[in-house]
């Protein structure tokens, strides 16, 4: 890997540097500010999502990721405490049209949610009901999202999920969510997701309770969606492996700051961030207890001052 | 070696619609020593939660039996249970489902000490405190709800709820996997180290087999409710003989996007653990390799 070249940003005081793709955004956030009450949640966040381009953002616990999601979701109010203080997010319709997601009237809002953009939510129980089995709620996705009848939605509903490989999908389909294992659960919000056919989605941590196998399904699923449907995706989550094999450019996240921004082989390859450097040299690697027999505690990179 | 948890023979099933049953556990049989670690890997719906419930005496199961330090607890009823949970405690797969959204979290943290009045409500209050610290929360943070932190923080509250007791056993079920990296490290030291001091035992589920490698004695490696192959984590990873093991290590994210890998969209059967009422799958064999390494016939 060459290392002479850095396109990697250092976002500095003068505001972001943005490393932008080919194409013309479909989502523009610009100086993103969250509160909740004293509490700064997002501080001056921006970046912008390309069609099939997938934003990574990564960063420490706590440091506004799905903050930041929610805020594009229009969702940061429904919090009594939350509000968004500053900022734009430009969002392009499939009409061309452009909207600022801050200040867009609610009634425009409902038509953009779950059309335009979805979102898998971090935690899979918060977005399924308990009352209703799986394939009734995905069944309701179909029709509301895709037109579809009873009977149409009724085959849909097998379809998703066979795509996100939950087996038997007939039976499960007249599961309850707490019928379903964590990934299986997982898969369902994946698949309404997925079903909503949007411009722009957003995975906040989609795979943490998937096994391998599984999670490269998804991952070519979320591939596959980009692609047939010139869409961008905003993929948080702290798994740097799955970062390495979707991301096309990643946002690193501390302290509610975007503290750089870059293709993803920059970040992996030169970061220039202490943060980043000690966020990647944390990250176990399969292997590496070769020829031991007993556990062993994880190296701390102290960071250096920043 | 003092076993700390004995698991024998334990079969637990759910009926579906239309006749049919989920064989979640199918003939489950393992131990986990005082001090050691033993990680639960396996496919998504292989039964790994349903294992972590049956032995937290969460569930009961359909047959076979779990011992908790030497006592039978297999049968035993809601009050009888709770003299053992001291001993016993739980980080379950979703955070948020598992805090009351109602109490403070440093209520919810203090309120197994509390129940077993173990200790004075200032000492409690200061022990809590300094488990936040431990898992990289402040103090400050104990007046506030549920509601109010992001995923990552809410699992850390689930973790220091969990140590509150010195319990002699933790059922760890995805309990790191909304951390970042550099946390989950400190998280996952302060679990060994509270180990080697305590003489702690977990039973880890996890499917982030980097982070499996680094913190297990022995692990069990599931597929469609049984246990295909167990032994010395040392065994398993550098020499897994199973085919689903084998698969398990191949698959494997690398973090490294120079060797990022094209991967194909699976299609076809999807294996099921799920039978007519009357039948169920065929019980493997395991074959004993030596060392306690267990691989079943294929
Ligand atoms: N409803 C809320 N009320 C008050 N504070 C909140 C609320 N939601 C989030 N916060 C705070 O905002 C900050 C950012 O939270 P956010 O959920 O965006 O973190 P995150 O980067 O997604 O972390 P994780 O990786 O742990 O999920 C945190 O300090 C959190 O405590
Ligand atoms: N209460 C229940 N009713 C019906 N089926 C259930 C119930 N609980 C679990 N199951 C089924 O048992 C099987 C095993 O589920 P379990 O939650 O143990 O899997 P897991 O290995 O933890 O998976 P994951 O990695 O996705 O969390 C699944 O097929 C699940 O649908
Ligand atoms: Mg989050
Ligand atoms: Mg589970």
């Amino acid at each position: 890997m060459n290392t002479a070249t850095t396109s990697s940003t250092v976002v500095n005081e003068q505001g972001p540097a943005l490393v932008g793709g080919d194409e013309s955004p479909i989502l523009s956030v610009k100086n993103l500010s969250v509160r909740f009450q004293d509490n700064i949640a997002v501080n001056d966040v921006s970046f912008d999502v390309s069609p099939r381009e997938v934003l990574a953002i990564v960063g420490e616990s706590g440091s506004g990721k799905s903050v930041t999601s929610l805020a594009i979701m229009r969702l940061v109010e429904l919090s009594s405490s939350g509000k968004v203080t500053d900022g734009t997010m430009k969002f392009v319709r499939a009409s061309g049209d452009i909207v600022d997601l801050r200040t867009a009237p609610e009634t425009q809002m409902r038509t953009i949610r779950g059309n335009d953009i979805s979102m898998i939510f971090q935690e899979p129980l918060t977005s399924l009901n308990p009352v209703y089995s799986v394939g009734n709620q995905l069944a309701e996705v179909l029709r509301v999202h895709k037109g579809m009848s009873r009977r149409e939605a009724k085959k849909g509903v097998i379809e998703l999920m066979e795509r996100v490989r939950i087996p038997e999908p007939t039976r499960r389909a007249r599961q309850y969510p707490h019928q379903m294992s964590g990934g299986m659960r997982q898969r369902v919000v994946i698949a309404m997701a997925l079903a909503c056919q949007p411009r722009i989605l957003i995975a906040d941590e989609p795979t943490t309770a998937l096994d391998v196998t599984i999670q490269a399904q998804i991952l070519a699923l979320l591939r596959e969606l980009k692609n047939d449907l010139d869409a961008g995706i905003i993929f948080i989550t702290h798994d740097m492996g799955v970062v390495a094999e979707i991301a096309d450019r990643v946002l690193v996240m501390r302290k509610s700051e975007a503290i750089e921004t870059g293709p993803v082989e920059e970040i992996f390859h030169n970061p220039q961030r202490p943060y980043t450097r000690k966020l990647l040299s944390a990250v176990p690697k399969l292997g590496s207890m070769n020829g031991t027999d007993s556990p062993a505690l994880f190296h701390l990179d102290r960071e250096e001052a920043s | 070696m003092t076993k700390i948890l004995e698991v024998e023979h334990m079969v637990k099933g759910f009926s579906l619609s239309g006749g049919m049953r989920v064989h979640a556990v199918e003939d489950v049989t393992f131990h986990v020593d005082k001090a050691e670690t033993l990680a639960l890997v396996g496919e998504s719906g292989c039964g790994k939660t349903t294992v972590a419930n049956l032995a937290m005496r969460l569930q009961k199961p359909d047959s076979g039996t779990i011992s908790l330090l030497d006592t039978d607890i297999t049968e035993l009823g809601t009050r009888e249970l709770r003299a053992h949970r001291r001993h016993l405690q739980m980080i379950f797969q979703d955070p948020f489902a598992s805090l009351n959204p109602r109490k403070i979290v440093g209520k919810i943290v203090g309120d197994p000490m509390r129940l077993n009045r173990t200790a004075s409500n200032s000492d409690i209050d200061s022990r809590v405190a300094e488990l936040f610290e431990l898992v990289g929360l402040s103090a400050d943070d104990m007046r506030k709800y549920p509601h109010q932190f992001s995923g990552g923080q809410r699992q850390r509250i689930c973790i220091a709820r969990a140590l509150t007791l010195n319990p002699s056993l933790i059922v760890a079920d995805e309990a790191v996997s909304a951390l970042d990296v550099s946390v989950r490290a400190t998280v996952l030291n302060l679990m060994i180290e509270l180990q080697q001091e305590f003489d702690l035992s977990y039973l880890f589920v996890s499917h982030d087999l980097a982070v499996v490698e680094r913190i297990a004695h022995r692990v069990a490696v599931m597929y469609l409710g049984q246990i295909v192959e167990m032994g010395p984590r040392r065994q398993v990873f550098e020499n897994p003989q199973h085919s689903y093991t084998q698969r398990l290590m191949d698959a494997a994210p690398i973090a490294d996007p120079s060797q990022r890998r094209e991967r194909a969209l699976i299609s076809g059967e999807i294996p099921s653990p799920v039978w007519p009422e009357d039948e169920g799958p065929e019980r493997v064999t395991l074959r004993d390799l030596g060392d306690g390494h267990l691989v079943a016939v294929e």
